[in-house]
C-alpha cells in the first residue's frame, strides 16, 4: 500500500490539522494535493508518515473536515 | 516631532514590525496558499501565524473564522453589503463612522430601512434603552461603534450584544478605535461579527483589516476569484477564510500585523489602555486649564471613554489650528470632520470640526506636555 495523504479543503484547514497532530506528537507535513478522484482538483493535503489511521481519528475528533484519503503520488 | 495621529494610523510601529515587512518581501516573498514549494509554504504559515496570534487575542477557538481584508472598511463593507438584503432593516449608532453610514446609504436605494439608536454619553442604562426601542422584528443586524473616533465615547458592547442576542438579532462591532486597546473577548461577549484595521491598535502596516466571523450566519462574499483551493469548480468556495479571501494576499502587510498583535499581546491590552488613557487625561487637565480651549468632556472617566479626545480653540478655526501645530512645532493631530457626520451633529461640532488628539503606547507624557506647550503658544500668537 502506498503513502496516503489526509485531503482538506484548504490550506488553513490543512495547517490547523497539521499544528493539532504535532501537539499530539505525531509527524504531519503539509503538502499539495496530486490531482485526485476524490475532488479532482488542487488544494492541500496532509502528510502523516505514520499514525495515520490515529491521525485521521483525532483530527475528526476535533472537528477538522477530511474530505478523503488520497495517494501521495498521482491516481 | 510629536505624533498624535495615532487614531488614523499608528506611528512609529514596533522594530519587529519593519524587520517582518522586509523579511517577506525579501526572504520568503513568495504566494501564499497556491503552491507547495518551501517558499509558498513559509508565507502560508507566516499567515497562519497571525491568524492564531489574532485568535489569540480576541480568545476564539477557530482560526478559520479570522478574515484578512485591506482595512476597516473592507470587513464592514463585507458584512453589511454580505448579509441584508433589501426590505431588511438595520440598526446602526450615531457614532458610526461613514464606512459604515456610506455602504448603508447605498444599500437604501435597494429598499434598506435603517433606524439609529442614539447613544447616551456617560449613561449605559440609557444607551441600552435607546436600542431596545429601535430594534424591530425585521431587524437584521445591529452595528455598534465600539468607541467613537471623534469623541472616544465607549459603548457597553457586552450589554447591547446580549440585548440583541435575545431577539435574535446579529451584531457587527466596528472596533477600528478599541482592537488593541481593549480587551475584546469573543467567547464571553459572543460579538458576531468583528471589524477591525490592522494599522492602527494592532501596529500593523497600511493596508491590512480583520473580520472575524463568530456566527452561523455567514455573509455573502463581496468579491470572488482564485483561493488555491477547489480549483475546478467555478463557484466561489463557502469555505472559511477562502470564501472571503480570493486572490493573492497581502504577505508583507500580514507579516508586519502578526508582530502587531505579538507587541500588543506581549505589552498588554489592559497596559496600553492604561498608558494611553492616562495621558488623556494628562492632556485633558492641561487643557482644560487654558482659557481658550474647548473641551467636550467633563473629566475623563475609564468607564466611558477609550483614549480618543477632540477640543477645539475659541475663534480658531480646527484646520488652521492643527496646521500651526504642524508647520510651527511638528506636531501631527488630525482636525476637521472625522468621516462620522451623526457624532458631530450630536455633538454641535459639525460645523466647525474638532482636533482630534490620539496617543499610542510610544507617546510619552514628555509628548503630551510638549503638544500643551505648542498649543499655548499658538493660542496667543
Amino acid at each position: 500500500m502506498g503513502e496516503k495523504l489526509l485531503l482538506m479543503n484548504s490550506v488553513t484547514s490543512a495547517q490547523k490539522g497539521r499544528d493539532i497532530l504535532k501537539e499530539n506528537k505525531i509527524k504531519a507535513f503539509i503538502e499539495r494535493t496530486p490531482k485526485n478522484k476524490v475532488n479532482g482538483s488542487c488544494g492541500y493535503s496532509i502528510y502523516v508518515p505514520f499514525n495515520m489511521e490515529l491521525a485521521k481519528t483525532i483530527l475528526e475528533g476535533k472537528g477538522l473536515k477530511i474530505l478523503g484519503v488520497v495517494p501521495r503520488n498521482s491516481e | 516631532m510629536i505624533y498624535l495621529d495615532n487614531g488614523a494610523t499608528t506611528f512609529p510601529k514596533p522594530p519587529s514590525v519593519y524587520k517582518a515587512v522586509n523579511d517577506a518581501m525579501r526572504l520568503y516573498g513568495a504566494n501564499a496558499g497556491r503552491s507547495g514549494h518551501f517558499l509558498s509554504m513559509k508565507a502560508s504559515d507566516k499567515i497562519y501565524e497571525c491568524r492564531k496570534n489574532l485568535s489569540k487575542l480576541f480568545n476564539i477557538e477557530d482560526v478559520e473564522k479570522i478574515i484578512f481584508t485591506n482595512n476597516c472598511t473592507t470587513s464592514l463593507n463585507t458584512v453589511i453589503k454580505g448579509l441584508l438584503k433589501p426590505n431588511d432593516h438595520v440598526v446602526m449608532t450615531n457614532m458610526e463612522h461613514n464606512s459604515v453610514l456610506r455602504p448603508i446609504a447605498k444599500l437604501c436605494d435597494s429598499g434598506i430601512e435603517y433606524s439609529i439608536c442614539e447613544i447616551v454619553p456617560f449613561d449605559f442604562d440609557k444607551t441600552i434603552d435607546n436600542l431596545r426601542d429601535v430594534l424591530r422584528s425585521d431587524t437584521k443586524l445591529v452595528i455598534i461603534n465600539h468607541g467613537s473616533n471623534v469623541f472616544g465615547f465607549k459603548q457597553p458592547i457586552e450589554r447591547m450584544t446580549a440585548l440583541c442576542h435575545y431577539y435574535d438579532i446579529p451584531v457587527c462591532v466596528d472596533c477600528a478605535q478599541t482592537a488593541g486597546i481593549l480587551d475584546i473577548d469573543l467567547q464571553e461577549c459572543n460579538i458576531d461579527y468583528l471589524c477591525m484595521p490592522g494599522h492602527k491598535g494592532l501596529y500593523g502596516p497600511m493596508g491590512t483589516g480583520v473580520l472575524i466571523i463568530n456566527s452561523e450566519h455567514i455573509p455573502d462574499s463581496l468579491v470572488e476569484g482564485g483561493t488555491g483551493s477547489n480549483s475546478l469548480q467555478t463557484h466561489q468556495p463557502s469555505i472559511l477564510p477562502d470564501k472571503y479571501e480570493s486572490g493573492t494576499l497581502n504577505l508583507p502587510g500580514i507579516a508586519g500585523l502578526n508582530e502587531g498583535v505579538k507587541f500588543v499581546i506581549s505589552k498588554g491590552v489592559e497596559n496600553i489602555y492604561k498608558h494611553e488613557i492616562e495621558l488623556i487625561k494628562l492632556l485633558h487637565n492641561g487643557l482644560s486649564n487654558m482659557k481658550k480651549t474647548i473641551s467636550y468632556v467633563d473629566k475623563i472617566d475609564e468607564k466611558y471613554l477609550v483614549p480618543v479626545y477632540s477640543f477645539n480653540i475659541k475663534d480658531e478655526n480646527c484646520e488652521v489650528f492643527a496646521r500651526k501645530l504642524s508647520d510651527n512645532n511638528r506636531i501631527a493631530v488630525r482636525s476637521g470632520l472625522h468621516c462620522a457626520p451623526l457624532a458631530h451633529k450630536f455633538m454641535k461640532t459639525d460645523e466647525i470640526g474638532t482636533i482630534r488628539v490620539c496617543p499610542s503606547a510610544f507617546t510619552t507624557e514628555k509628548d503630551i506636555y510638549g503638544f500643551l506647550n505648542a498649543v499655548r503658544v499658538n493660542v496667543t500668537k
